[in-house]
């Protein structure tokens, strides 16, 4: 019976800890603004890597894991509460030194750099996104979308 | 005796539900009436805040802010919060009450969002939805009973400081604290 609090607590930490995508909500007054669309030419393309948009959660996740997971083993060992509260403690810290070090590794994924020139204009242009389902290839007619806050290239033809 | 006490607690929760709305619709008056012609614009709410299950309805109690993001207090903006009820003393903010933040005002380009999106924060994802040709945008941080949401607002009219805040104040404040529910 005493297990049951330690193991729910350890649960509850494992479960909060799988992320869902989160949808904003979005209202338009007025007719919504569409993007602006223009054809171009990529000229060249050269692979990178670009930094993965994340928030570092590991160090005060592997804190809060250590201590409940340490607190849960001095709950189910029958511990006093001083042992409890040190073993308790102690797993914090190496959790936090865990997720510390995993937050400290690189997190990137694939990107393209892409020089591309517009319809009309003989100025040369770059972009940098994530490489999509199909790269984009130098010499391809593409698709250039800017919004308020966005630019990207699309394969003109899918 | 069981049916009676099911259908009691029934009119119970939906009263609740119905009180934690607890405006008037018709107390929201949007402006329709835009000098130069109604602007279009977008809001993006990161999340609105939980249903408010007081049986005694909606009150300003814990108070009211609206601040610039030099911490200004803007009057006219709060003022138009506290008399969605009439009569409600409607003290300054304290813990659990209304602050509304301003965080950013400017142009597009100089809006930074979170790294990820979130119930609390609008992320990047968010913002691929948003059109060409945004001229302002305001970003306000609300807080309504601890909990915070961030909400975004972006103009494709040229329109003053003011105008976009009243866009703000209607299309994305009255939503997340939940006074207008479409």
């Amino acid at each position: 019976m005493k297990r049951f609090p330690g193991i729910a607590l350890l649960l509850m930490a494992c479960l909060t800890g799988c992320s869902s995508t989160h949808q904003a909500l979005v209202h338009h007054r007025g007719p919504p603004q569409g993007m602006q669309v223009e054809q171009a030419t990529v000229v060249a393309v050269r692979d990178i890597r670009l930094p993965l948009a994340t928030v570092n959660y590991g160090q005060g996740s592997g804190r809060d894991l250590g201590q409940l997971a340490g607190g849960a083993y001095a709950d189910m060992s029958g511990l006093p509460l001083g042992s409890g509260i040190l073993i308790s403690a102690t797993a914090g810290m190496i959790g936090s030194a865990l997720g510390s070090a995993a937050d400290s590794t690189e997190r990137s994924q694939p990107g393209q750099e892409i020089d591309y020139r517009t319809d009309g204009d003989s100025g040369l242009r770059r972009l940098q996104q994530p490489t999509g389902r199909r790269a984009i290839r130098s010499g391809e007619r593409i698709r250039i979308e800017r919004g308020s806050f966005t630019l990207r290239a699309l394969p003109a033809t899918p | 005796m069981r049916r009676s006490l099911l259908l009691c607690s029934s009119a119970l929760l939906s009263l609740a539900v119905q009180a934690g709305n607890g405006i008037d619709p018709a107390r929201l008056n949007y402006r329709h009436a835009w000098s130069g012609g109604a602007p279009r614009a977008v809001s993006i709410l990161s999340g609105q805040v939980p249903k408010n299950l007081a049986l005694t309805g909606r009150n300003f109690s814990l108070g009211v802010d609206w601040e610039d993001a030099m911490g200004r207090p803007k009057p006219e903006f709060r003022q138009q919060i506290c008399q969605l009820i009439p009569g409600d003393p409607c003290p300054p903010f304290r813990a659990g009450g209304i602050r509304i933040k301003e965080e950013y005002l400017g142009e597009p380009a100089g809006f930074r969002p979170a790294p990820l999106s979130s119930e609390q924060r609008i992320g990047p994802d968010a913002l691929s939805q948003v059109g060409h040709g945004g001229r302002r945008v305001i970003s306000l941080l609300i807080q309504d009973m601890g909990q915070v949401r961030q909400s975004l607002t972006v103009s494709f009219n040229d329109i003053g400081d003011d105008e976009l805040r009243q866009i703000a104040l209607e299309d994305a404040v009255y939503r997340v604290l939940r006074f207008r529910e479409d």
